[in-house]
C-alpha cells in the first residue's frame, strides 16, 4: 500500500464482481468502467488470471473484479469454477450481471441461477440496438419488476447508461434494495425436499442447488449432510420417477419463458432478408468440404502473415521456391524475431563485451554475460511480438464469432484425435511455434480437453525443427525426391503422433472428458473492438514475459554452464565440458542404430533449449563454421539419418514450450508426463523407422 | 418417434428424451437444451444446427441421434 492510500483513513471500498456468459461484451464493459487501468493477477490459490480495476464515485471506491465468462453454473473449466465459487461465496458487496440480448434465454437462465442464491445483483443489459434491428425489443422497467433487482440498459461503446450502472451498483452494495428478498421459484413436487434441507439450516438457494446435485456444493458440506442429500436425491428418483436436475432446469426455463413473454416484444426484423453473416453461415455450414476449405484458408492466411512478420517462415520458403532466394534470405534475417536477436547479439558482442574487456573482467564472466545472460533475455523477448500477434489473432477470431463456426466445421477432422474443432487453432499455430500454440489452448472450454491437447501439441513440428530437418536432409540425402518425401513423411508422422498422444492420454481418467461431442452456440457475427483486443493481447504478452520468462531465462544459463564448465572449471572446448559426459551418456540410446558420437548427444541435449541449437551445437562440437560440414562429420547412413531425425522431430518440446506448459497448468507432474510421453514415443518411432528402413535397399 | 438427426430442415420439434449419460445431458443443459423444450432445425447436414429461443446452436450428429423428438405445430410469434 502506498503512503498516500494509507493516509485516507476509512474509505469505503466495495467489492463488486462482474459476471456474464462468454462473449457477452464483459471485457469491453470492464475496460470502459475502469478506464483500462485494470491489472491482472492469479486468483489466490488458482491458476486462473483475473482482472481487477477500480471505479470511484463520490468518494466511494468500487473494486471491480472481472470474473471469467461462465456458460452456466454447470461448470466445465477451472475458470468457470472460479466464477461459480465467487458467486456462491457471497464475499462481495454486489454482482454486476451483464445480459447479452444475443442470447437472452441463456442469459436469463443464468441470471435466475444467480438470483436464487443472492439478490445483491444489478443487471446490465447490452446490445439493445443490435437486438432492436433483429426485431427484439426489451422492456427494461418490466424486466426490473419481474427480476426484483435493478436493471440498467447500457452500451459501453456509446457510453449509455454507464453512470446509472455505477450509481446503482453502489446503491446495491449499500443494501438500498434489500427489502425485496431473493428470487423464489416454485419447484412443485420438489418443494417438500427443499424444505427438508432448509430445515437443516441451508439457505433456499443452496438447498435447491444441493437437490440438483451440484458437485461443488456437495463437496463443501459435511459428510452427514452429504449422505442426507444423496438419500433425498435417490428418494426423488425412486418415488417421483424424475431426475431432480432436469426438473429444476425445466422449471427455470419455464420461468425464463414467462419473463421473456412479459418483457420482450418481438416485432418484425428491421433488416430484410438474410444478413451477410447468415448467408456466410449457409455457405460454410451446408457443404462440409467448402466450409472446411474456406475457414482453413482464412486461418492459414492469418497465421501466414503473422509468422512471416515474426519469423520469416513460411514466406522465405515460398520465395525460395519461386526463385527469389535473395528476398528469402532477406526476410530470414530481417523479421521481427531475427531483429530482436540481432539487437541483443550486437548489444552483447559490440557493447557489453568490449566494456567488460576494458574493465579487465575475467574471460569466463564475459562469456557468461554475453552468451548466457544476454542470450537468455533475448530468447525470452524474441517471443513477445509473436505471442502478442497470435493473441490478437485469436481474440479477433473468438470475438467475431468465427471461432464457434470453426469448432463446428473442424470437428470432423479433429475428432480423429478425440479433440474438439477449436483444437485446430493451437495445432495450426504450433506448426509455426509451439509456444503460442500452448497459450492458444486457452480457447478450449473443457479443462480435460485442454490438457489432452497440450500433451499432444509438442509433437507438431515447429519451424525450428523444420530447419534442423532441412539441414540434415540436405547433408545426407542427395535425391530431391527422397528429400521431399521424407519431409512429407515427417509432417504426416507428427500429426499421427499428435492423434496417438491425445488418444493415449485420454486413457488416463483425469484427462478423459465425458460427452466429447460438439455442442456449441453460434453467436451472431460482430466486429471485435480493437481497443479491447489490443488490451487483452498486450496484457497476456506481459504475463508471458514474467511467467514463462522466469523459466526460460534460468534454463539458458544452465545450458551455458553445461557446455562451459568441465572438470577443470571454465572451458571453451566442448570436449572438456560437462556436455561431453552428458552427450556420451545421452547418445547411448542410439547404440542399436550404430550411432555413438557424443557430439550428437550433446546436440540433442542442447536441442532442449531450442531446436535450431541442434545444428549450432554440432558446429561448435566439430569446431567448424559450416553446419553441413559438421553434420556430415557424423557420417550417418540414410536409415540412421531418418531415424535420428524422427527422434529430433518428436523428442522434447523446447524449454520455452515446457515453460509455458508449466505456467499454463502449474502442474509439475503434468510437465513430466509430457516429457515422458514425448521421449518414449519419439524413441519408439525412431527405432521403428530405423528397423523399417534397414530392410529397404536405400 | 424420431431422433433429432432425422428432422427435416425448417421443422420445429419438442425434445422428448435424451438418451445419454450425465456427460451428454449436462453438456446440453449448459446450452439450455433439456427435455420438454421446443427447438427448430435450421440445418441438418453434418452437424445439426438448431434455433432455440433466440440463439443458434450446433450439435454433433452423434449427439443428435441420441435425442428423441416429436414434431410440434409451429406457433408464429
Amino acid at each position: 500500500m502506498s503512503s498516500r492510500e494509507g493516509l485516507r483513513l476509512v474509505e469505503k471500498e466495495y467489492v463488486v464482481g462482474l459476471i456474464a456468459l462468454p462473449n457477452a461484451g464483459k471485457t469491453t464493459l470492464f475496460n470502459f468502467l475502469t478506464g483500462s487501468r485494470g491489472y491482472v493477477a492469479n486468483w489466490p490459490g488458482k491458476t486462473v488470471e483475473v482482472y481487477t480495476g477500480f471505479v470511484e464515485r463520490d468518494g466511494k471506491k468500487v473494486k471491480l473484479i472481472d470474473l471469467p465468462g461462465i456458460q452456466s453454473l454447470h461448470t466445465l473449466s477451472k475458470e468457470e469454477e472460479l466464477t461459480k465459487e465467487f458467486i456462491l461465496s457471497k464475499k462481495y458487496d454486489a454482482l454486476v450481471l451483464l445480459v447479452n440480448l444475443e442470447s437472452l434465454y441463456r442469459s436469463l437462465y443464468f441470471a435466475l441461477q444467480v438470483l436464487e442464491v443472492t439478490n445483491k445483483v444489478i443487471i446490465a443489459v447490452s446490445k439493445l440496438d443490435t437486438a432492436a434491428s433483429r426485431g427484439v425489443k426489451v422492456d427494461i422497467k418490466k424486466l426490473e419488476e419481474l427480476l426484483k433487482v435493478p436493471v440498467v440498459a447500457i452500451s459501453s461503446l456509446k457510453n449509455i447508461g454507464i453512470d446509472e450502472l455505477i450509481s446503482k451498483t453502489i446503491a446495491v452494495a449499500e443494501n438500498k434494495y434489500k427489502g425485496k428478498g431473493k428470487y423464489k421459484l416454485n419447484y412443485g413436487i420438489l418443494e417438500e425436499y427443499i424444505s427438508k434441507l432448509m430445515a437443516m439450516g441451508e439457505e433456499r438457494g443452496i438447498a435447491v442447488r444441493l437437490i440438483e446435485g451440484d458437485p461443488y456444493l456437495l463437496d463443501k458440506i459435511n459428510q452427514d449432510k452429504r449422505i442426507k442429500v444423496e438419500e433425498l436425491r435417490k428418494g426423488i428418483k425412486k418415488r417421483l420417477g424424475i431426475d431432480p436436475e432436469e426438473h429444476i432446469a425445466r422449471v427455470r426455463y419455464e420461468e425464463v419463458e414467462r419473463i421473456v413473454k412479459q418483457s420482450v416484444n418481438y416485432t418484425e426484423r428491421l433488416i430484410k432478408g438474410k444478413t451477410f453473416g447468415e448467408k456466410f453461415d449457409d455457405f460454410i455450414l451446408s457443404n462440409w468440404v467448402l466450409g472446411t476449405l474456406t475457414l482453413l484458408s482464412l486461418t492459414i492466411a492469418g497465421l501466414f502473415v503473422i509468422f512471416a512478420i515474426n519469423t520469416g517462415f513460411p514466406l522465405n520458403w515460398v520465395l525460395d521456391n519461386v526463385g527469389l532466394s535473395n528476398w528469402a534470405t532477406f526476410i530470414e534475417n530481417y523479421n521481427l524475431g531475427g531483429l530482436i536477436s540481432l539487437g541483443f547479439s550486437l548489444l552483447g558482442n559490440d557493447l557489453v563485451k568490449p566494456l567488460m574487456l576494458m574493465l579487465n573482467a575475467p574471460t569466463w564472466s564475459i562469456d557468461l554475460v554475453v552468451n548466457g545472460v544476454i542470450a537468455g533475455i533475448s530468447a525470452v523477448l524474441s517471443f513477445v511480438p509473436l505471442v502478442y500477434m497470435i493473441n490478437v489473432f485469436m481474440a479477433i477470431v473468438d470475438d467475431s464469432g468465427l471461432m464457434a463456426r470453426s469448432s463446428v466445421i473442424f470437428s470432423k477432422i479433429s475428432r480423429i484425435a478425440g479433440v474438439s474443432g477449436k483444437a485446430i487453432f493451437p495445432m495450426g499455430i504450433s506448426i509455426g511455434c509451439n509456444v503460442p500454440g500452448v497459450l492458444a489452448t486457452r480457447i478450449l472450454e473443457d479443462d480435460k480437453e485442454r490438457y489432452r491437447v497440450i500433451l499432444a501439441l509438442p509433437f507438431i513440428i515447429c519451424q525450428a525443427r523444420l530447419i534442423v530437418m532441412i539441414f540434415m536432409l540436405s547433408a545426407f540425402i542427395i535425391s530431391p525426391l527422397l528429400q521431399t518425401s521424407s519431409m512429407l513423411f515427417f509432417y504426416l508422422l507428427s500429426f499421427v503422433m499428435f492423434a496417438i498422444a491425445a488418444r493415449l492420454v485420454s486413457t488416463i481418467k483425469t484427462y478423459r472428458s465425458e460427452g466429447e461431442e460438439l455442442a456449441v452456440e453460434l453467436p451472431p457475427y460482430h466486429s471485435p473492438s480493437w481497443k479491447v483486443v489490443n488490451w487483452i493481447s498486450w496484457d497476456r504478452s506481459k504475463s508471458f514475459i514474467t511467467k514463462a520468462g522466469t523459466v526460460i531465462f534460468p534454463a539458458s544459463i544452465v545450458l551455458w554452464l553445461i557446455t562451459h564448465i568441465g572438470m577443470h572449471g571454465y572451458t571453451t572446448i566442448p570436449a572438456q565440458s560437462l556436455g561431453y559426459i552428458l552427450g556420451s551418456w545421452v547418445i547411448k540410446i542410439f547404440k542399436p542404430m550404430g550411432i555413438n558420437d557424443w557430439q550428437l548427444g550433446l546436440a540433442l541435449l542442447s536441442g532442449v533449449m531450442a531446436k535450431e541449437i541442434v545444428i549450432e551445437s554440432l558446429a561448435i562440437a566439430f569446431s567448424t563454421d559450416n553446419p553441413i560440414v559438421a553434420i556430415r562429420a557424423l557420417h550417418l547412413t540414410i536409415p540412421q539419418t531418418l531415424s535420428i531425425l524422427t527422434f529430433i522431430m518428436l523428442y522434447v518440446p523446447c524449454i520455452a514450450t515446457l515453460a509455458v506448459i508449466y505456467s499454463e497448468t502449474k502442474n509439475l507432474k503434468f510437465v513430466f508426463l509430457n516429457l515422458f510421453t514425448e521421449i518414449s514415443l519419439a524413441l519408439v518411432a525412431s527405432y521403428v523407422v530405423y528397423a523399417a528402413l534397414s530392410f529397404l535397399p536405400l | 418417434m424420431q431422433t433429432l438427426a432425422e428432422v427435416e430442415e425448417g421443422k420445429s420439434v419438442r425434445i422428448v428424451e435424451i438418451m445419454g449419460g450425465y456427460g451428454l445431458i449436462s453438456r446440453l443443459l449448459r446450452l439450455g437444451i433439456i427435455k420438454g423444450v421446443v427447438v427448430s432445425v435450421v440445418r441438418n447436414r453434418g452437424p445439426v444446427v438448431l434455433r432455440f429461443g433466440d440463439s443458434i446452436f450446433a450439435i454433433g450428429r452423434g449427439m443428435a441421434m441420441k435425442i428423441l423428438v416429436e414434431e410440434v405445430v409451429r406457433v408464429e410469434q
